[in-house]
């Protein structure tokens, strides 16, 4: 890319790390810094000229009673993780799946074609043991954007395999929703491992869905998409 | 793990405590960035009920989301003031607070008090944030102005260029110079 065609980007950079960037330029601008040397490096320079930022605000004491609200809600939320670690036999309803949301400088909105019915079929009644793996076929919305899904279904446990997953805002979750005809529910969370990847048991109900969508949303989840979905699977 | 000896941890250390489940961890977390992460809040929402809220959300996603900080990324302060600030931002595109801000001048960008201190960090924190106070005010009004929209506001440069009835690439102009201008007046302090 020669310096012309590069000067559009460089009044992006720092409107995307004071997250200025509209969804779709963002989307533009993580594509683009996927292949950009340039930019990433001066991401990398730029980065701290943000963080200091709070340190500039008037600082004042939070309330007493703030910590303890704080704390017995962690406790609260911390009651059924315990639960659900003393049982390892049996699959996690959700998991936080490993470790560390991936810098893979790239998001799109990615529409899986999901062929699942007929993987389903394939299974039969005879041997119920039996795994049928279907790969999910992706269709990136930019040439440079790569993703993968794989569903499997072992008897009546459904499991989501995902990659390339683009990057979370520190704090976010991107969550699971079964669409049945009109309506929407919301499913379970996810935080990707490091390297962009998820490996996640999907609920019962994802059998009887007709589409499944995930979407970035606050920690804890919503109860009502609040972002564009980032991935799309037509189930039936 | 007791308080007592998470107390003798780094920031990173306890990270890993709180991958594992020790709420004790995210205690002392509170403890140490508690005070900045509602200060900001507060700066963010301008009222004490709403910092509250935000604060709240944003040690909750500390816990929940732990697997996700990752160390080469920036410190644990960093990435907790950066889920603040993404919750607080989040609540106010979801009001109707940030349409009665249209005439948004960020003075308390560049006019802010010193709270008392306690510990030889915090000292060492009051003298970096007067440091930053320092790059700030170092800033061209203009450029400190598209800062302030967009980071204590969370408007888009899109948004900000309707606001002030100004071009869009000016904007955009002054985001990148107002930025690189802070950190390069940071210099050492951040190397």
């Amino acid at each position: 890319m020669t310096v012309t065609e590069h000067m559009p980007w460089e009044d992006e950079r720092a409107a995307y790390l004071l997250d200025a960037l509209d969804e779709r330029e963002r989307t533009e601008f993580e594509t683009h810094l996927a292949g950009c040397d340039r930019c990433r490096a001066e991401l990398r320079w730029l980065q701290p000229a943000v963080d200091v930022l709070p340190a500039s605000v008037e600082q004042i004491e939070p309330p007493a009673e703030l910590r303890n609200r704080i704390l017995g809600a962690i406790e609260a939320d911390a009651g059924p993780a315990k639960a659900s670690r003393a049982r390892p036999t049996k699959p996690p309803f959700w998991s936080r799946v490993s470790s560390r949301a991936a810098l893979t400088g790239v998001a799109a909105v990615v529409a899986l074609a999901v062929g699942i019915a007929g993987g389903y079929a394939l299974r039969g009644d005879s041997d119920s043991s039996q795994t049928i793996a279907t790969t999910v076929p992706v269709e990136p919305t930019a040439p440079s954007i790569r993703a993968a899904a794989n569903i499997v279904r072992h008897d009546d446990t459904y499991t989501l395999d995902v990659s390339h997953m683009p990057d979370l805002r520190p704090g976010d979750v991107y969550q699971v929703w079964m669409r049945n005809g009109k309506q929407l529910q919301p499913s379970i969370l996810f935080v990707p491992s490091r390297d962009g990847t998820a490996k996640l048991v999907l609920p019962a109900q994802t059998g009887a869905a007709d589409e499944m969508l995930v979407t970035r949303e606050p920690s804890g989840g919503s109860q009502e998409p609040t972002s564009a979905p980032l991935v799309s699977a037509t189930l039936q | 793990m007791t308080r007592t000896s998470a107390a003798r941890l780094a920031d990173e250390e306890l990270m890993v405590l709180v991958q594992d489940g020790d709420s004790e961890a995210v205690e002392v977390l509170y403890e140490r960035h508690g005070g900045p992460a509602y200060s900001l809040a507060h700066r963010i929402m301008g009222e004490r009920q709403a910092a509250e809220d935000v604060t709240q959300e944003a040690f909750l996603s500390v816990w929940r989301t732990s697997a996700s900080y990752d160390a080469a990324r920036g410190s644990v302060r960093s990435w907790l003031l950066q889920i603040v600030r993404n919750r607080a931002i989040d609540a106010l595109r979801r009001s109707s607070v940030r349409g009665g801000r249209l005439d948004y001048d960020d003075d308390g960008l560049l006019e802010v008090q010193e709270a008392p201190e306690q510990t030889e960090a915090e000292v060492s924190r009051r003298e970096r944030a007067a440091h930053v106070r320092g790059a700030l005010k170092d800033l061209p009004h203009d450029q400190a102005q598209v800062l302030a929209l967009a980071y204590y506001a969370g408007f888009t440069h899109s948004e900000i260029s309707e606001l002030l009835g100004m071009p869009l690439g000016t904007v955009k102009g002054r985001m990148r110079l107002g930025l690189q201008k802070v950190r390069a007046n940071l210099g050492e302090l951040i190397a």
